[in-house]
């Protein structure tokens, strides 16, 4: 189970860092790359998280992999380090938190746009920017293709919800003809 | 002690009547029916001394025996009228039991009457509330059913219009109304601010 309080204290420790040595993408990209690799490696995370392995064989076996991936020393022993406290089942949410906090720093806010049909770029760009309007951020949004909505779109951004797709539109129709 | 001394002297008495009363008769038999004065005398002599004899000797031993007699029956009396007095009082007594107790029952009586009368009108009015109750709750019930069927016809008319107009909407929709739409929504969103 994911401790937010938890994986904040610690994303914010090494975003820290990050701004002194001026590696917060490195870091975010080798955190992104171990997070991805414990939700896909079943084995990857049962020997990390396992407390039958002892700490030292686990960051001998960490330590491979990272090495394969190119991981910054500085990754590698905050890897180490939440293997020492046995934090390391927490580096998913450290992963989130890590790049909220950079988003943060950097004035973004990501989010995302389903629609019917696929939008284009110049679509995607129109919309990216008028939420960027909206939100007084850079906006990234993720988008999704979702034939339900029959028509239109609904954007995600933080706790805002942009919904003109006719899919809520008929369903607003439909509970005022109940009355 | 003094009765039986009593008693022995009548008895002593009594003999030397019955010898004397015997020795006149032997006497007169011997006179063969013969009137004798002296004889006569003699014999009243000899009653009277025993008659003396027998007042002087039994006259106060009688008198107190009589006396201690008619004393205790006095007592016995006396005695068998305070335990009749005492009868009569437990009868009294029972009697004025007995008549409270009667008292009692009729008013113990009286008591499970009103009781039972009024848990007879309690019972009544119970089930008059009762029936009271369920027969709003019946209505309420049936204006739900009511309402609810209202409901769901207007839920089931609806269902029917939405998906007719979803599958209009589906096969006439067309890339113009597509954007259109688009523009609609980003105009809206930048017009938000």
């Amino acid at each position: 189970m994911i401790d937010t309080t938890l994986a904040k204290r610690y994303a914010k420790a090494l975003v820290e860092i990050g701004v002194e040595r001026e590696a917060l993408d490195k870091y975010g990209r080798d955190l992104a790359d171990l997070a991805r690799l414990m939700e896909t490696s079943g084995d990857f995370r049962e020997v990390l998280e396992n407390p039958v392995f002892p700490r030292e064989e686990k960051k001998r076996v960490a330590g491979v992999i990272l090495d394969k991936l190119g991981i910054d020393p500085m990754t590698r022993n905050f890897v180490n380090l939440l293997i020492d406290r046995k934090r390391i089942d927490q580096l998913v949410g450290i992963e989130k938190a890590f790049r909220s906090e950079v988003d943060e720093i950097r004035g973004i806010t990501r989010g995302e746009v389903s629609s019917a049909t696929a939008l284009d770029d110049g679509e995607l760009n129109r919309i990216t920017a008028a939420l960027s309007k909206i939100t007084g951020k850079t906006v990234i949004l993720t988008p999704t293709v979702d034939p339900s909505l029959i028509g239109g779109l609904v954007a995600k951004v933080g706790d805002m919800v942009f919904d003109g797709t006719i899919r809520t539109q008929l369903n607003q129709l439909k509970e005022s003809l109940k009355g | 002690m003094r009765a039986r001394t009593a008693v022995w002297t009548a008895i002593i008495l009594v003999t030397l009547v019955c010898g004397g009363v015997a020795f006149a008769a032997a006497a007169e038999h011997e006179g063969e029916g013969a009137w004798n004065v002296s004889k006569l005398t003699w014999r009243v002599i000899n009653t009277i001394a025993l008659i003396g004899l027998l007042v002087y000797f039994l006259r106060k031993p009688l008198a107190k025996f009589f006396s201690e007699r008619t004393g205790q029956v006095e007592r016995e009396l006396a005695e068998a009228r305070a335990a009749r007095d005492i009868a009569e009082l437990t009868l009294k007594e029972y009697e004025q039991k007995i008549a409270g107790m009667e008292k009692e029952l009729e008013k113990m009586r009286a008591e499970l009457r009103k009781a039972t009368e009024m848990e007879s009108d309690k019972v009544v009015a119970d089930a008059e509330r009762m029936a009271k109750g369920m027969i709003e709750v019946a209505k309420v019930a049936a204006e739900q059913e009511v309402r609810k069927a209202k409901a769901a016809l207007q839920g089931e008319a609806s269902r029917m219009a939405v998906e007719m107009a979803e599958t209009l909407i589906r096969e006439k929709i067309s890339e113009m109304d597509r954007k259109k739409i688009f523009e609609d929504y980003v105009g809206k969103v930048e017009g938000m601010k």
